[in-house]
């Protein structure tokens, strides 16, 4: 605490410029889930007396993303994305392990972080529902304490960036799924954000906004924002992102460059889907030797390298069951 | 209202450089308080704009919250049809409890409604946004949304409570003051026993049987708190102290009243409840972002 | 495809009795899920008890008998009523509009199920699993403390088809206002509107103390079937004599009740398969 006040005693600047900006260090988030039991009788007597089961959502994940990165975030539906956006945030507690990020940890200094982050989900709307857009914008303008020459500034600049000029007057409930996320994503960098988390941006778009969305994220990019980005995209993540994280059940796998990525795989598979695809397969297949499932072993064994075998196709499905 | 745990501030406003980075203004005291009033007006003006989209809604709908103070009414109102007196208490007294009742807890309506929305904001992730904006939680849960279905219940209460305040011979423009003093207390009292029973969201999933147990508690509130056996009384004074929001206030009013000493102590009653309830507000959000659901 | 078809308006023609009360036992077991909430109620149930009782005490501090009312029938009347207040609550999720806006309604219609008579047998099991959770311990406490005392086993016996006829009555209502949301778009003001009908079918006070207008409001409306008539059984206000009579009227009110359901249901439905909403 002491170290951290003389520190920021420096000045913000240092500690913003500072070159990691995110620092993940040992973070492991345990869960405590409540059973609920099959049939009649287990349930009343769960109701008279639960029991729980642990969950490990992250198990001792540590990262470090550099001022200005954009960082994609890979993982099996239930492998914990979510889980770590939220512990970026400080929203969530860690079990253990420690978040900083520009210098300070969000958890103890959740309104001072909040002014220097932008958090998008995808499936979540920050815009009011029954009026037009251009409400929200001076809401949240408000709400973040924007100044009139920045607030305008800054909403010109991101209108113009994503063409939602012509929705301004639309009231939200009458947007399209894409013209909802341009708008969406126009919110999350209304306050000039040095990081933003995007969960799941481009879910259920079609191509051509998905499109527009790279190439804005692109441009914010070039202008230092560090971008850290889950999403089951893809082509999303090959295009923004320089570099990858790949968890799986809570743990960190991969982290390095696409480029470094795919030479692992001696680069012959040409988009970073394939990569991962073949990536979680692997990882499939050593789970499984390590637990000595010997008849799967011969299997797979037979089927390596050959993408179309069965046996391995569905181990990637199976392991998702299992996670979920 | 000001993050007391954050003890850079104020270094932090002073130094405003990066273009990407807005930086936030020194915020202490009066300041921050006069930031949130404003910011309170934004969210009311964001609020009345999105209800004038459905304009037939909010008739009915206001319409209907009358039908709804009548027909809780009615059962004072017959009753007095029946018998001269309920415990003691003649028809002006308990209509007067009862007026100042439903007054209380229509303010606390009108200004509070959204705790009861917790329940689903901590399901559906909304929580997750208000906590990565840079305002007091509660506030923004609060302020978030208004539903506006309370005004017929206000002016029923208003009219019960000018009617009675006639019938006794004591409407005068200090008693008029000490009962708007009297529900603004009680609907901060009442605020805060949802506030206790909505952060129960934060450590359960399925807190909307919380939500209504603290409506239920508000009932204690509409017939003389002496008709209550001594365990109830003791409960609904000094633990939750909703007695304060009609019964005890009402009593200055009385010539048969009592504990008008007691009384007087409403206002400061409602800001303690509140400070109490506060703090238990926070230790769930904490608990919240530990657990995470 | 036809195989399918055929099935289904056979399971319909049946009325396949099993398949429904599946619903009923998903809905009492959902009820076991919610342990917190539980206990919740559980408080309300025993604050409102602790309030009626209060209050009629007070209400004959001076007097003995109210309207031809005495006491110790109040008491029973009132309590009773606290007892079975979750049995006959209003019951939820009967709202159609809010699934036609969403589109859920198309897995409803799509199930070869009625959703009526599926509705009907949800809500059912969400009001045993109320009568058994919270009502019973309430009437155990009452009965112990010597607040209630048990009539005659004729009474019993007469008050459970009552109840029974009641909770048919209650969620007809409901239906009926649910199904009316489809049409008025929004369902505002529904909530509001209920105090109005828990008020006449006689929850706060028996219809013995209502001013003659009201009284006559109430008689031609079918509420009372909701309360008024089971509890009236239970506590003697209704005498010997005039229990079949009432039970009787309590029949024909549930009949009606139930022939407005099916004819505005089936109404709502080709409105929605022609229309599309």
């Amino acid at each position: 605490m002491v170290t951290q006040v003389s520190s920021m005693a420096l000045g913000d600047k240092q500690q913003l410029e500072a070159d990691p900006i995110i620092v993940v260090e040992e973070l492991t988030k345990i869960f405590r889930v409540r059973l609920d039991g099959d049939g009649f009788r287990e349930r009343v007597k769960l109701f008279f007396k639960p029991e729980y089961r642990a969950v490990t959502a992250l198990d001792s994940v540590s990262f470090t993303v550099r001022r200005g990165e954009s960082v994609g975030y890979i993982g099996l539906n239930g492998a914990g994305k979510s889980t770590t956006i939220k512990l970026l945030c400080g929203v969530l507690v860690p079990t253990s392990g420690r978040v900083t990020v520009a210098g300070i940890e969000p958890l103890r200094h959740r309104k001072l972080n909040a002014r220097r982050i932008g958090l998008m989900m995808g499936q979540r709307t920050q815009l009011l529902w029954d009026l037009p857009v251009k409400e929200s914008f001076t809401l949240l303008g408000k709400i973040y304490d924007l100044d009139p020459q920045t607030y305008r500034a800054n909403r010109d600049r991101l209108v113009e960036a994503l063409g939602i000029g012509s929705l301004m007057e639309t009231p939200a409930r009458m947007l399209s799924l894409g013209q909802r996320t341009r708008c969406d994503l126009a919110l999350t960098f209304l306050h000039d954000p040095a990081v933003v988390y995007l969960d799941e941006p481009t879910i259920g778009l079609d191509v051509f906004a998905r499109e527009r969305i790279r190439e804005f994220l692109l441009a914010e990019k070039a202008r230092e924002v560090t971008i850290f980005m889950a999403s089951h995209d893809l082509d999303d993540l090959e295009m923004v992102t320089d570099r990858v994280l790949l968890i799986h059940q809570g743990r960190i796998l991969f982290d390095g460059t696409q480029g470094e990525l795919k030479a692992m795989f001696g680069g012959q598979l040409g988009s970073l889907e394939d990569t991962v695809k073949r990536f979680y397969r692997e990882e499939a297949l050593a789970q499984e030797e390590a637990q000595g499932d010997a008849h799967k072993k011969a299997r797979c064994d037979e089927a390596r390298g050959c993408e179309k075998t069965p046996g391995c196709e569905e181990a990637p499905e199976r392991r998702e069951e299992a996670l979920r | 209202m000001n993050d007391k745990r954050n003890p850079h501030a104020e270094s932090t406003g002073r130094t405003r450089m990066n273009t990407w980075l807005s930086t936030p203004r020194p915020s202490r005291g009066l300041s921050t308080v006069w930031h949130y009033v404003r910011l309170y007006y934004w969210y009311l003006r964001a609020n009345w704009l999105s209800l004038m989209a459905y304009p037939i809604e909010f008739i009915i709908v206001n319409l209907s919250g009358v039908a709804y103070s009548l027909g809780s009414v009615a059962l004072v109102w017959v009753l007095f049809t029946q018998v001269k007196a309920i415990g003691g208490w003649t028809y002006p007294q308990v209509l007067l409890i009862y007026g100042m009742s439903i007054f209380s807890r229509s303010l606390f309506h009108l200004f509070w409604v959204n705790l009861m929305s917790l329940s689903r904001m901590v399901r559906d992730g909304s929580m997750d946004r208000v906590l990565v904006r840079p305002l007091n939680p509660l506030f923004q849960v609060v302020a978030d949304y208004l539903d506006n279905d309370d005004w017929g219940e206000l002016a029923t209460a208003i009219i019960l409570t000018w009617t009675s305040l006639g019938m006794l011979g004591k409407r005068t423009v200090w008693n008029i003051l000490w009962v708007l003093v009297s529900v603004i207390s009680g609907s901060l009292i009442f605020a805060s026993v949802h506030i206790v029973a909505n952060a129960m969201a934060f450590f359960t999933v399925e807190s909307s049987g919380f939500s209504w147990l603290a409506w239920t508690v508000d009932e204690f509130t509409r017939y003389p708190a002496d008709i209550y056996d001594r365990v109830t009384r003791t409960v609904i004074t000094w633990i939750l102290p909703v007695a304060f929001a009609s019964f005890y206030p009402a009593q200055l009013f009385f010539e048969n009243g009592y504990l008008k000493r007691t009384a007087l102590a409403t206002p400061v009653v409602a800001v303690l409840t509140f400070m109490v309830a506060y703090r238990f507000w926070s230790i769930a959000v904490n608990h919240y972002q530990g657990a995470g659901h | 495809m036809t195989h399918r078809q055929t099935s289904a308006t056979a399971a319909l023609g049946r009325l396949n009795i099993g398949k429904y009360l599946y619903y009923t036992r998903a809905e009492f077991m959902r009820g076991l899920r919610y342990r917190a909430n539980y206990w919740a109620t559980l408080c309300s149930s025993v604050i409102i008890t602790i309030i009626q009782w209060s209050l009629w005490r007070a209400v004959y501090s001076n007097t003995h008998s109210i309207a031809g009312v005495d006491l110790p029938t109040m008491m029973a009347y009132v309590l009773m009523g606290r007892v079975t207040a979750g049995f006959l609550a209003e019951p939820a999720n009967l709202r159609i509009g809010p699934r036609v806006r969403s589109g859920t309604i198309v897995h409803d219609l799509v199930k070869p199920a009625d959703l009526h008579i599926q509705l009907l047998f949800q809500s059912l099991g969400g009001a045993l699993f109320r009568l058994v959770s919270t009502g019973l311990p309430i009437f155990l406490v009452l009965l112990i403390t010597g607040a209630l005392t048990i009539p005659d086993p004729k009474t019993i016996a007469l008050f459970m088809v009552s109840l029974a006829m009641g909770y048919v009555t209650l969620f007809s209502t409901g239906f009926v206002s649910g199904v009316l949301t489809f049409y008025t778009k929004s369902g505002v003001g529904v909530e509001h509107l209920y105090t109005l009908v828990e008020f006449l079918s006689g929850l706060y006070l028996p219809l013995e103390f209502f001013p003659g207008w009201l009284r006559t409001v109430a008689d031609w409306l079918p509420f009372k079937a909701i309360h008024y008539i089971p509890m009236a059984i239970w506590s003697g206000l209704t005498g010997p004599g005039e229990v079949v009579s009432s039970l009787v009227s309590q029949l024909i009110w549930t009949a009606i009740m139930v022939v407005l359901c099916r004819a505005i249901w089936s109404g709502a439905v080709r409105h929605l398969t022609i229309q599309g909403g």
